[in-house]
């Protein structure tokens, strides 16, 4: 069975600790077509209504690239027009750099704030349900009331960010318009709004580590950030690399809508990632062959990368 | 540390912790209670100096029975429907040795990159040949049918129960699907709460979806219906009053996070204290 | 694009080994013809803005009262362009369009392109308005809805004749100690030396005047500038734009210089309380009458009034602009349709309303000049000002296609290169300029 390396069942070490039946040997070979049978049907309603309803959408979104397209007019074909433009715009190499920047910036810090917070909340003292509750509040105010909310909360002169900042003798900046700090500020505010999922995601994988694994462990403060990281951690990585995944997905196209309120992708298009420029692109300039060459852009170098990045850890693989 | 000294720290370090996060909603709930006046003014003040609860009963009067209603019929629907599929492929995909497994999982993956408002138009184009516009139907399958999230969520759990559990039930002769019914789902619990939450919220939030396949007021759902609270040059509604509706649109999905959450944790706590 | 109809169509056909191209092409390519439809016992479907549905929900009722077995049914859409052109979009494909909707200037041209808008100068001709002709309205306003290929068209009527005036808090002159009020005879440099004097004297808590220019994108103030310095925004004659000739670049200069010292610093956000003159804390802001309503509620306590914008070289800058109404093409009760705007556009009967819900201006000669619009109580005071400034107001120039969106990127990039980095002006906005002349070439090829 081959699967992509970012959703591989995690490390064995979560199901040796616990065996709950002695192992056994696989089905043999009699069971391959019942297998094969069932497994079809279980996949199938999922995959004819992914297919009919993500699939299709997508490939015909993305065949947009080739022809231009005002939203009301038909659709001419235009060859690669679009797809040479896109080596020409530097508008789109700016915007490429952004969006790995987002990532860069992003998806590690969420994860690791994420698990830490997973791991504090993960608790049954009495009482501690309601507060818990306080953790899932990102995620409930929809994308653009958190936005204004922020923008409030950032602003140079009256925002409670430079208040707390004055508290400590230190004149911050007017985050949203500051070349500088524009970046820094919307991914501080796209990871605490990226921050209910993963602690929920790693909660629930909290809850399958094995109990036992900790039982020789001592108890001092020390020793409880160690095993955290060299016990509880590894047990979680199946999670991770799906938080990962989604991380990616999110900090790469989810969050343009916040940039797209917050600051319009400026000051100076450093807050531009390709998914704010390609639906600026689309739906205020009306070109919508472009936008799609841009979003196909963004498609393959992702795939691109993850092959790429699949092909590398092989390779080390062989190598050791 | 001494246990007790430890679990007062912890304590907290939830309590600070869950502050710090929620201090943006604190602020919209303060928001929703402020006059016209003190929601423009800047600086803004922190807490209305009378609550002004006239700006609930302003948005209250945007939404029906209906409205809500409608709402609650697409949320549910679209959460049920992706269990109904999800739970089977996700299964199949951990479990089951099949040979197109790595195929359907890269297949799921890669469409999460192309951005959803470039997919908006292909998709209603779909529905609308489906004949499905103004119709709960073309509301709740198209929504439904984003089940890679599902897909990856539940299969990442199941692919993590230990195997020899499975080996035995097939060993002891039981089918694909009685393995599935009766072993495999009881256990997913945390998943299914999880995954319920996350995907009810997503819908409950929807709006452009729901704005362009379903205009009729028939279908109205509570985004929809509050939009014309949120403002725009030419409004005379109060942003408090907008933030009011804010404030009433999340309540449902916290109750939902609150009634949930117990699922979430299991009763084992995962650093083996208390 | 349009004028290749058979090859487009053969193309589109070409596509059929795609999955989802034929059908939207199909759909993009037909023309579902309207009809008349009857209109007694007839229900239309009225979309607009969702800032606007509340008073527009107001005028159908009163529709209703009036004509109890006609129907108008008010939906609302979005605020947000985007999302606007999206929803009309898919409106069309599915052949769902509104009989009546919401047009705007940026929109305009692409709808009559695309046979969205009906023409609606024939009927107005045939006396489907009643006595009301195209002549009543203010021309410049139903300019806005001349398609540029096609200037005979009329394919929507302004609703309000709004324009511009310059807003101003009392209230914080006072708290200053400064007593040196708007006058009509002012000029933008005693408007700038009166805001940089208030925010210096209150240590900067209070903004002197919101900056003119905003994030940049503010044509509504910028276009009428560029046209007192003897500049243009966009020659139709020659389908260029001038915001990057010699007298655009002094207007930008002007426009640019109040940043920090008359104005707050520069900001991104649109909605910034440093821009927005309801916040309580700005003495002036540059506002649409569109704003009166809202600012009332919102600055209760104060005392404010307006006066009309300053002058340069004794040349008026007062902007408008105003939102319309069109009628689909596809609508199969245009009659019902045209009863509708018949009644909205009588001064004794819809307009009387609007006047009063939505404190609207009709858009016509008698309307100004006769309207019950100048009766609200105070403030402002002086609202009888944009009366005269809606007839002198220099209104946003259609320009082709997406282009105008495409000039306010553009113009937002080059004011951010000037006050955050420090470019030229010149330079910045001759850049801008080339940006949208290739999007007007690439629009009128």
């Amino acid at each position: 069975m081959t699967a992509p390396p970012l959703t591989k069942t995690p490390p064995p070490s979560a199901d040796a600790a616990r065996p709950l039946v002695p192992a056994a040997h696989p089905p043999g070979r009699r069971n391959r077509r019942v297998d094969a049978l069932t497994a079809t049907l279980f996949v199938s309603p999922a995959m004819i209504g992914f297919f009919i309803f993500v699939i299709v959408p997508a490939v015909g979104g993305l065949v947009l690239a080739f022809f231009e397209w005002d939203l009301f007019g038909t659709p001419v074909f235009v060859g690669l027009d679009n797809i040479v433009r896109l080596f020409t715009d530097p508008d789109m190499w700016q915007a490429l750099g952004v969006t790995v920047l987002f990532v860069v910036m992003g998806v590690i810090p969420t994860i690791i704030i994420g698990f830490l917070l997973a791991v504090v909340v993960n608790s049954n003292m009495p009482g501690i349900g309601a507060w818990r509750v306080l953790y899932f509040t990102p995620m409930i105010a929809s994308a653009a009331v958190a936005a204004i909310i922020w923008v409030n909360l950032y602003n140079g002169r009256s925002g409670l960010v430079n208040q707390f900042l004055a508290l400590f003798g230190v004149d911050g900046p007017n985050w949203l318009s500051d070349p500088t700090w524009a970046r820094p500020a919307l991914v501080i505010m796209m990871i605490w709004g990226a921050l209910p999922i993963v602690i929920i995601l790693y909660l629930a994988g909290l809850q399958r580590v094995p109990e036992d694994i900790y039982a020789a462990s001592s108890l001092d403060g020390a020793g409880k950030w160690r095993q955290l990281w060299s016990m509880t951690w590894p047990n979680v990585w199946g999670t991770t690399l799906l938080i990962a995944v989604l991380q990616a997905v999110g900090f790469v196209s989810g969050s343009f809508e916040i940039a797209l309120i917050m600051t319009d992708g400026g000051p100076l298009g450093t807050t531009q990632s390709l998914a704010l420029y390609s639906y600026k692109v689309a739906f205020t300039q009306r070109d919508i062959g472009y936008a799609s060459a841009l979003s196909l852009f963004q498609l393959v170098l992702i795939i691109v990368i993850v092959l790429l990045s699949r092909a590398i850890v092989r390779t080390r693989k062989e190598r050791s | 540390m001494h246990p007790r000294l430890y679990n007062a720290f912890r304590y907290a370090l939830v309590v600070v912790c869950g502050l710090v996060l929620a201090i943006p909603l604190l602020f919209m709930v303060s928001g929703s209670l402020k006059s016209a006046r003190e929601i423009n003014a800047f600086p803004q003040p922190l807490l209305p100096e009378t609550p002004i609860w006239q700006n609930f009963a302003d948005a209250w009067n945007f939404l029906t029975p209906q409205v809500i209603g409608n709402t609650f019929i697409f949320s549910l629907g679209v959460v049920g429907l992706q269990l109904l599929i999800s739970l089977p492929a996700a299964f199949a995909l951990a479990k089951i040795p099949f040979k197109w497994t790595g195929l359907i999982l890269a297949t799921l993956v890669v469409p999460m990159f192309v951005p959803a408002n470039l997919t908006l138009i292909p998709l209603f184009v779909v529905t609308f040949q489906l004949g499905w516009l103004n119709s709960f139907a073309g509301l709740i399958i198209p929504m439904a049918a984003q089940c890679a999230f599902a897909i990856l969520l539940f299969r990442q759990f199941f692919a993590t129960l230990p195997p020899g559990l499975i080996e035995a039930a097939r060993i002891d002769g039981a089918g694909w699907p009685r393995v599935f019914g009766s072993i495999a789902l009881p256990l997913a619990k945390p998943a299914l709460a999880t995954f319920c939450s996350i995907s009810f919220l997503t819908a409950w939030n929807m709006y452009i979806w729901p704005l362009v396949v379903a205009p009729n007021p028939a279908q109205r759902v509570i985004n929809v219906a509050l939009a014309p609270l949120a403002g725009g040059e030419n409004s005379t509604i109060s942003p408090a009053v907008g933030l009011a509706g804010a404030v009433i649109a999340m309540i449902p999905v916290l109750i939902v996070f609150i009634v949930l959450q117990k699922w979430y944790i299991k009763g084992v706590v995962g650093t083996g204290l208390e | 694009m349009t004028s290749r109809p058979t090859r487009n169509r053969r193309l589109a056909v070409a596509t059929a080994a795609f999955a989802v191209l034929p059908l939207l092409a199909a759909c993009a390519g037909s023309n579902a013809t309207g009809a008349a439809g009857e209109v007694e016992g007839s229900t239309i479907v009225l979309t607009t803005v969702t800032g606007l549905e509340p008073q527009f929900q107001e005028y159908a009722d009163a529709y209703m009262e009036a004509f109890p077995d006609r129907t108008v049914e008010v939906r609302s859409t979005t605020d947000d362009a985007a999302e606007y052109a999206q929803q009309l979009a898919t409106a069309r494909l599915s052949g769902e369009l509104p009989d009546v909707f919401f047009n705007v200037d940026f929109l305009a041209d692409t709808l009559a392109k695309n046979n969205v808008t009906l023409d609606l100068a024939p009927g107005i001709d045939d006396g489907k308005l009643g006595d009301l002709t195209i002549d009543d309205f203010l021309p410049q306003f139903v300019g806005q809805y001349r398609p540029l290929d096609n200037p005979d068209q009329v394919t929507g009527l302004p609703v309000s004749a709004d324009s511009v005036g310059l807003f101003y808090n009392k209230t914080l002159f006072d708290e200053v100690g400064v007593t040196e009020y708007p006058e009509a005879d002012w000029t933008w440099e005693d408007m700038y030396r009166v805001a940089e004097e208030i925010q210096t004297k209150s240590g900067g808590a209070i903004t002197g005047l919101a900056a003119p220019l905003g994030d940049g994108t503010a044509q509504i103030v910028y276009g009428p500038v560029i046209q007192a310095y003897g500049g243009f925004v966009y020659d139709p004659e020659t389908g260029t734009s001038g915001i990057g000739q010699p007298e655009a670049i002094e207007a930008w200069t002007t426009l640019l210089a109040p940043y920090g010292t008359a104005s707050g610093e520069y900001t991104t956000t649109a909605d910034d309380p440093t821009l927005k003159f309801d916040s309580g804390s700005i003495a002036m802001g540059i506002g649409s009458r569109g704003a009166v309503p809202q600012t009332k509620t919102t600055l209760a306590d104060a005392d404010w009034d307006v006066q009309v914008l300053p002058t340069i070289d004794g040349n008026s800058t007062a902007g408008g602009g105003s939102y319309g109404l069109s009628i689909a093409q596809t609508s199969q009760s245009q009659d019902a349709a045209w009863a509708f705007l018949s009644w909205f556009y009588d001064t004794d009967a819809g307009m009387k309303i609007a006047q009063e819900v939505g404190g609207v201006i009709p858009p016509t000669d008698d309307g100004i000049d006769n309207g019950t619009w100048k009766d609200v109580s105070p403030p402002p005071a002086n609202i009888a000002i944009f009366g005269e400034s809606a007839r002198t107001a220099v209104l946003l120039t259609q320009m082709p296609g997406a282009s105008a969106s495409v000039m306010s990127e553009a113009t937002k990039k080059a004011t951010q290169q000037v006050l955050l980095e420090g470019r030229d002006i010149a330079e910045a906005f001759q850049e801008a300029e080339a940006t949208v002349n290739d999007a007007i070439a690439k629009e009128t090829k």
